[in-house]
């Protein structure tokens, strides 16, 4: 396929997008000057997903299954603290 | 065994001098007398009364180094509480350690004895500083975590209305918040102000001050459970909203 073809089905492409400022250039050097157009095709791309929706009736809380999870390795630290506390006080070493 | 009993029997290094035929510090002291007199026993065993001294003092230095541990690793103790303790211990360790250096130059059992008694009276390392390190250490524990849950608590009923809004039946949900907050609160309560009654207590109130510890203890073993509790409610809570 020749090049002149190629620049002028990628224009289309491009205009179909909305970026009709890039279907001008057909010349060889299109490739330097089309990085702006990679751009915002990469940012028209990975708009919508950065913006999906959060999951539903999540948007208001933040208590999820990690601030359970934070809890409960905070309650197992108390669990240690206190299992020693307990063998200090029913069954002290050394009795003294 | 009665904690009482037990100092009676044990605390004045008689009972494990006699265990090893020496009969050394056979009298037995209250915890507030002054040493006991030798007897001529200890003359022929002296070598093993020195020994099993030096053992002692080695197990306190061993187990204070724990408790050093310990604090360094709590990851709830306040920074005061922290400094506290750790002071506190590591004095004992100092103490502890002067003593070995003493038993080690003495030559009598009178000497041996003197070593003996402060080994146990002056530092009280297993009645006191194990069970106020570690007491110190959990109160701190339940205070932080009862707070935070209580921290919660505005999040968590925004999101029980705002499910409440969508239409979404959240009587579970609120019943499990209602019980939350309780158990969040007595929590609270039980560890307010704790760690500092615990601080505050010293060798020289052993063995008066044994009956804070077990009372502490009592009310921290039931401010654990509140907490798991209130963690059981909060699953409830986000389950039944779908938070998760």
């Amino acid at each position: 396929m020749q090049l002149r073809k190629k620049t002028a089905i990628a224009a289309v492409f491009l205009m179909g997008l909305g970026l009709s400022a890039c279907s001008a250039n057909s010349s060889p050097n299109a490739a330097s000057t089309s990085n702006p157009v990679r751009t915002t095709i990469s940012q028209t791309v990975t708009s919508p997903t950065s913006s999906t929706a959060p999951p539903p009736n999540s948007a208001n809380s933040g208590i999820n299954d990690n601030t359970l999870n934070q809890i409960n390795q905070q309650l197992n630290s108390l669990d240690r603290s206190m299992s020693q506390a307990n063998q200090d006080v029913t069954n002290p070493q050394g009795d003294n | 065994m009665n904690i009482f009993k037990k100092t009676t029997i044990a605390l004045a290094l008689s009972a494990s001098i006699s265990a090893i035929g020496g009969s050394a510090f056979a009298a037995t002291t209250s915890t507030t007398s002054a040493p006991p007199v030798s007897k001529p026993s200890c003359s022929t065993d002296f070598s093993q009364a020195k020994s099993l001294v030096l053992t002692e003092l080695n197990n306190r230095v061993t187990s204070l180094q724990s408790l050093t541990k310990d604090v360094g690793n709590a990851k709830y103790l306040t920074s005061n509480d922290s400094a506290a303790l750790s002071s506190e211990i590591t004095s004992e360790i100092s103490g502890i350690n002067a003593l070995i250096t003493s038993v080690n130059s003495t030559t009598t059992c009178s000497e041996l004895r003197v070593n003996a008694y402060s080994m146990v009276y002056t530092y009280r390392v297993y009645l006191v500083m194990a069970p106020k390190t570690h007491l110190t250490i959990s109160a701190d524990a339940v205070t932080s975590i009862s707070s935070e849950l209580y921290n919660l608590e505005p999040e968590i009923q925004a999101a029980i209305n705002a499910a409440s809004a969508n239409g979404k039946n959240v009587a579970q949900a609120q019943s499990a918040f209602a019980d939350f907050q309780s158990q969040v609160s007595s929590a609270q309560s039980a560890s307010n102000g704790m760690d500092q009654t615990l601080l505050a207590q010293t060798p020289a109130g052993s063995p008066g001050n044994w009956s804070t510890f077990v009372s502490s203890k009592n009310s921290l073993e039931t401010a654990r459970g509140d907490l798991h509790q209130a963690h059981t409610d909060l699953t409830t809570i986000v389950k039944s909203l779908k938070l998760g």
